[in-house]
Formats: C-alpha cells, sequence, structure tokens
C-alpha cells in the first residue's frame, strides 16, 4: 500500500498530555469517576442488586420477628444482646451473607462484561488497565458494604433495643466495632472474588471451594486457619461465640496483625487483577 | 492543562442542539492536530505479524503498510478479517511480528487508543444504558470533561442520525440503529484511525447512504479507515484500495486497478456496447492478443477477453474509425473487488 495522499492533517481531541513525570493525576482521576460513574449506573438499580438486599434484609426482619415474639418475662431476660448478636453475626453475617452478598457483587464485574460481550468498550479506551481494576473495586466495595454495613446496623440495633439496655456509648462503639468488621469482610472476599471473576471461565466453583473452606475454618488446625480471610475477621469480634463442640480454638490475631495482614491481601488482590486485565485478550468465543 | 468544566456529576444530557465546544476543548483540538502532524506519513504498519489460537492459525506472516484513506478488507468467513482488526486494536496481540498504529506499539494503550476508533462485529452493549449515555459514559471514562463529553456526544449523535433516539434505551434499538450507535461511539472521541467491522450490516439503503457518505468525510479529513465489508459492490464504491484475504494469509493488497493489473494470468474483460456488436466480434477474432470474444446476453455488445488492454484499445479506435460503428460505451467488465474476489478466492478455492 505505497498510495501517496496530499490531504489535510486530521485533528484529534486529546483529553489531556501527561505531564514531563509521567504521572498525570487530574486525568487518571476524572478517568476512575467516569468508570465508576458507569458502573454505578449499570449496577445500582440493576437486579444483581436483588440477591444483596434479600440477604441483608433477611437477619433485620428475622430479629424483628423474634423481638416482638409472645415471650415470658423469664425468657425475655435470658436473652443476653451482645452473645445473641455475635453469634448471629459470626454464623450468618460473616458465614454467609457478605460472603455471597460478595460473590454476587464482585465476580460479575469483569466476567459479566465478558459475558455481555461489551468488555472491549472499555479496553479500548485510553486508560490505565489499573484505574479500570481500581474503579470497579470501588464501586463493588461501596454497594457490598453499605448494604451489608446498614443491615449488621439495623440488626445490631433491633437486638440490643428489644433485649438489651446498654449505654449509648458502648451500643454505639459495638455498632461501629461489627459495621467495620463487615466492611472489612467485604474488601477482603471483595478482592478474592473480582480476581477469581477474571482467571476463571466459571468461577462459582472456585467460590464453592472457598466457600467450604472458610466454613470448615472454625474445625481446621490452627495453622491452616490463618490462611483465610475469616479467621481475621473473627479475631476481632468483641465477643467470642462457639460454634461447635468440635472447633478448635486457636488463639486470636491481634486487631494490629489481623487488619494490615487483610489489607495487604487486598492490595497484592487488586495489583493481579491490574496484571491480569493487562494480558487480558477479547476472544469473547471462548468464553 | 485541564479540562475541567461545571460538573453537574448525573448522566443528564442537555436536550437540544450541541453545546460550542469551550477554550480548553479547542485547545486540546489543537494539541491533537499537533500529535498527529508529528506523525504523519508512520501509517499503520504490521511487519510479519502471525496470530495463532493455539494450534490454529488467525494470521499469518502479515506484512502490509496502510496509508490514510479507505482501506476494504475482503476476505471469506475465517479468512482473518477480524483478527487483523483485533490485532490492530490491540484487542488481541500477535503471536510474532511487530504492529505499530500511527508510530504507536500496542504497549501503550493510553496514548493508542485516543487515536483508534472501533465499531466491531459484536452487537452487544453495557446494559441499561440510553445512546446518549452509551456514548457519553465512554467519552467521560476517556477523560473528558461534562461540557466537551456532551457536545462530541451530540456531534457524533447528528453524524449517524440518531439524535432523536438519543434518549431510548439501546437495548430498544433496531438491529440498523445498534450499528449506527456502535459506529458514533467509534467517532466520538475523533479518532485518526477508524477500524469498522461489517459497519454497513443491518442498515437499510438510506442510512447505508448516509453512511458511506459519512466514510468519504472521514476520508477526505485525511483519517485513515480500515473497513471490512461481504458486500463486495460496496467494497468497490468506497475504497481506495484493498487488502484481499484467505486462510489467514494476504493474497493481493493494493489500489483496486493495480491488483487487477498485475494478474496476467487472467486476460482482462471488456465491455463494449455498440449498434453492430456481431459485426465487431467477428472483426475483433482477427486480432492475436484478443483471448475471446462473445456476444453478450442482452445482445447489444461483446464481451472481449484480452491479454493486453493498451494494444487492443488502439487497435480498437482504428476499428471503429475504418467500419463506421457507432459506440455507446468501452469498460472494463472485470476491474473490480467482486472480479478480484472471483479470481484470487474462489478460483484458488476450485483449483486447490
Amino acid at each position: 500500500m505505497n498510495s501517496t495522499s496530499n490531504v489535510a492533517s486530521p485533528e484529534v481531541i486529546t483529553p489531556q498530555p501527561q505531564n514531563s513525570s509521567g504521572a498525570n493525576w487530574s486525568l487518571w482521576r476524572r478517568q476512575l469517576a467516569g468508570v465508576v460513574r458507569l458502573e454505578l449506573r449499570k449496577n445500582i438499580l440493576s437486579r444483581r442488586m436483588l440477591p444483596l438486599l434479600l440477604l441483608a434484609v433477611l437477619p433485620v426482619v428475622w430479629m424483628a420477628i423474634i423481638s416482638v415474639a409472645p415471650l415470658s418475662e423469664a425468657d425475655r431476660l435470658k436473652i443476653e444482646p451482645n452473645p445473641a448478636f455475635a453469634f448471629v453475626f459470626r454464623v450468618y453475617y460473616l458465614k454467609i451473607a457478605i460472603f455471597l452478598s460478595c460473590l454476587v457483587a464482585f465476580v460479575q464485574l469483569f466476567r459479566g462484561d465478558i459475558l455481555d460481550r461489551s468488555l472491549h468498550y472499555y479496553l479500548l479506551c485510553p486508560v490505565r488497565r489499573e484505574i479500570f481494576v481500581a474503579a470497579k473495586y470501588l464501586v463493588g466495595s461501596l454497594s457490598s458494604s453499605l448494604v451489608m454495613a446498614a443491615s449488621v446496623a439495623a440488626t445490631y440495633l433491633v437486638v440490643h433495643l428489644s433485649f438489651g439496655s446498654a449505654s449509648l456509648g458502648s451500643l454505639v462503639s459495638g455498632l461501629l466495632t461489627y459495621a467495620a468488621i463487615a466492611v472489612l469482610g467485604c474488601l477482603g472476599y471483595g478482592a478474592v472474588f473480582m480476581l477469581m471473576g477474571l482467571f476463571f471461565k466459571n468461577p462459582v466453583l472456585p467460590a464453592i471451594g472457598l466457600f467450604l473452606l472458610e466454613l470448615a475454618n472454625p474445625f481446621l488446625h490452627p495453622l491452616i486457619k490463618k490462611i483465610s480471610i475469616i479467621h481475621y475477621l473473627i479475631s476481632l469480634l468483641p465477643h467470642h461465640v462457639s460454634v461447635g463442640a468440635f472447633e478448635i480454638l486457636a488463639s486470636k490475631t491481634s486487631p494490629f496483625i489481623s487488619v494490615p495482614s487483610l489489607l495487604v491481601v487486598i492490595a497484592a488482590t487488586v495489583w493481579l487483577a491490574s496484571w491480569r486485565l493487562r494480558q487480558m485478550e477479547i476472544t469473547y468465543s471462548d468464553d | 492543562m485541564s479540562l475541567e468544566t461545571s460538573e453537574s456529576g448525573a448522566l443528564e444530557p442537555t436536550v437540544g442542539s450541541p453545546v460550542s465546544p469551550d477554550l480548553e476543548s479547542e485547545k486540546a483540538r489543537r494539541e491533537g492536530s499537533s500529535f498527529q502532524k508529528a506523525h504523519e506519513g508512520q501509517g499503520i504498519v504490521f511487519e510479519n505479524v502471525s496470530r495463532f489460537y493455539g494450534e490454529v492459525l488467525g494470521v499469518n506472516r502479515i506484512n502490509l503498510r496502510i496509508e490514510p484513506g479507505i482501506t476494504g478488507l475482503v476476505g471469506p468467513n475465517g479468512s482473518g478479517k477480524s483478527t487483523l482488526m483485533n490485532l490492530l486494536t490491540g484487542l488481541l496481540r500477535p503471536t510474532r511480528g511487530t504492529l505499530k498504529v500511527l508510530g504507536l506499539t500496542l504497549d501503550q494503550p493510553q496514548e493508542l487508543f485516543r487515536h483508534i476508533g472501533y465499531c466491531s462485529q459484536f452487537d452487544s452493549f453495557p446494559k441499561g444504558l440510553t445512546g446518549y449515555e452509551f456514548i457519553y459514559s465512554f467519552l467521560r471514562i476517556h477523560g473528558f470533561a461534562h461540557g466537551p463529553a456532551q457536545t462530541m456526544t451530540w456531534d457524533a449523535l447528528g453524524k449517524v442520525s440518531l439524535e432523536d433516539a438519543a434518549q431510548r434505551k439501546v437495548a430498544g434499538y433496531s438491529k440498523g440503529m445498534r450499528q449506527r450507535i456502535k459506529l458514533a461511539q467509534a467517532i466520538s472521541h475523533q479518532p485518526t484511525v477508524l477500524v469498522l467491522d461489517e459497519p454497513l450490516n443491518g442498515l437499510d439503503p438510506m442510512a447505508r447512504a448516509e453512511i458511506i457518505s459519512l466514510f468519504k468525510e472521514f476520508r477526505e479529513e485525511g483519517k485513515f479507515l480500515i473497513i471490512s465489508s461481504h458486500i463486495l459492490h460496496e467494497v468497490d464504491v468506497i475504497s481506495d484500495r484493498v487488502v484481499l484475504l484467505n486462510s489467514g494469509y494476504v493474497v493481493a493488497e493494493g489500489e483496486i486497478h493495480g491488483v487487477r493489473d498485475e494478474m496476467e494470468e487472467h486476460p482482462m474483460q471488456v465491455l463494449i456496447r455498440c449498434d453492430r456488436p456481431a459485426e465487431l466480434a467477428a472483426e475483433i477474432f482477427r486480432f492475436e492478443y484478443v483471448a475471446g470474444a462473445q456476444i453478450h446476453q442482452d445482445r447489444q455488445g461483446v464481451l472481449v477477453s484480452t491479454r493486453e488492454p493498451a494494444r487492443f484499445f488502439l487497435a480498437l479506435n482504428d476499428l471503429v474509425v475504418s467500419k463506421g460503428l457507432l459506440m455507446d460505451s468501452v469498460r472494463p467488465a472485470d476491474d473490480d473487488v467482486h472480479a478480484l474476489y472471483e479470481y484470487l478466492i474462489e478460483g484458488e478455492g476450485r483449483s486447490s
């Protein structure tokens, strides 16, 4: 193709040139906001959110029903709000609700776009892949954390206002602690599920494997327990509750180790997801 | 430099005529133009590019240099057209070889994708968006601020005549409208290189004419358009040059007439329309460089095959004068993409 042409130079609009250091925070911030805006538009009011909302509403309704159930005064006094809520939090929220809601919110972040055959629109944008990963992770984290933290707070208040008479200070402190653990759980499981969505064509199978591993965590050897997310979340609980006679007790990990450990795992996972996205090719027929 | 203008934050378009580009946008235009000048003449270069899907060949040993203008990619299903386009747009990576677009490699996506627009074969869109939101959202992801993004969105919608349907969900669009909104999205950031995979699919004749006219407009602006199509007649009408692909190999490339001229094994066919075709056919047969002549089906002309068109046309002039023939037209009958396709691809299929 060697034909010559004398044509006018075409004009191109460039969003912004990079500065001399190569970093362009202003542009990256706008691009991040652009992806977040689109993802919120796509996800927040979508049917994908329904399971998440159901998981969040269920314990609140259940606790509300129990609180208005016709119990004798003696029975009512037997229920101690702190251990009761700790049990609900550990068994329902940590093992089921947060896990499943993160599965719903994060696995589809990239896998959904691959299945919809719309990921190429993103990859054809002049955007660093890390920005896509960060933006999508942010949206998944926001949606799951907000819903789960709100659910935890609502359930906590229902339990304590119905069965307890704690001071306002301890009430708020406990509420914030549980909400923070729920958020940390969403961030941790979310990062893992987002990665699964990028690496596996059918992320449900590895997710089931992880679910069983996390479920079996109380009965595992103390050393193996530490290769999990739930162990570090349980270590942060303000009240210990046993989940069965066969539970193998392990020493709690200090919050000063638990929280940074989880954050390091999250950062590594997000970095790995970015690396994977940089390597990704679009061959939808393979998916 | 910043393109920040007033931030509404929401995906709410301003209904009405497009907003004039602001000063910042104009500044950006000039910077984009200076990029183009800096990269002028570099074109799109494939150097020994191969792509395999495991054991399966996608394309092999592609060496191409594509200049500004409209380049038609022609070939049967599975010939490697889409693979070539996906390589060009960075959605696939070459197994071997190097590929540069305006001097940029695929390892520079942040720069490269400012200059590439791709209307892919995938008839799919992000869920739940209106036509306006679809284009506007990706312009924001490019990094454009609200004002310029809004202007460019309406501009792109106008070019494909979809302003009236802008606020409807893409999911409710007809096939032709979906094709047009994909095209609008591909051109919305005003790229220099446009890669269009079957862009005329599903369009009615009126829309086809409009889009072809748009392509010609882009050609006048000096953009690169790489278009694949099964509709050979349209490729013939709009392309400055063609790349013929078969089984992952480039079998011919260049300007259509140039490629045809180089195919010496196929005599050129010339259709001559005149008042006495039978007499003309009898006379023509006497020329040694005429491989064959037959009366056309409508009996109004003669179809001549010749290996030496230049000598033939000279002799034809003399013959017309000496016999006093009344000529209606003389034109090549196989100097188009359809003929190239038939000789190079279907012919090869028959011979193998």
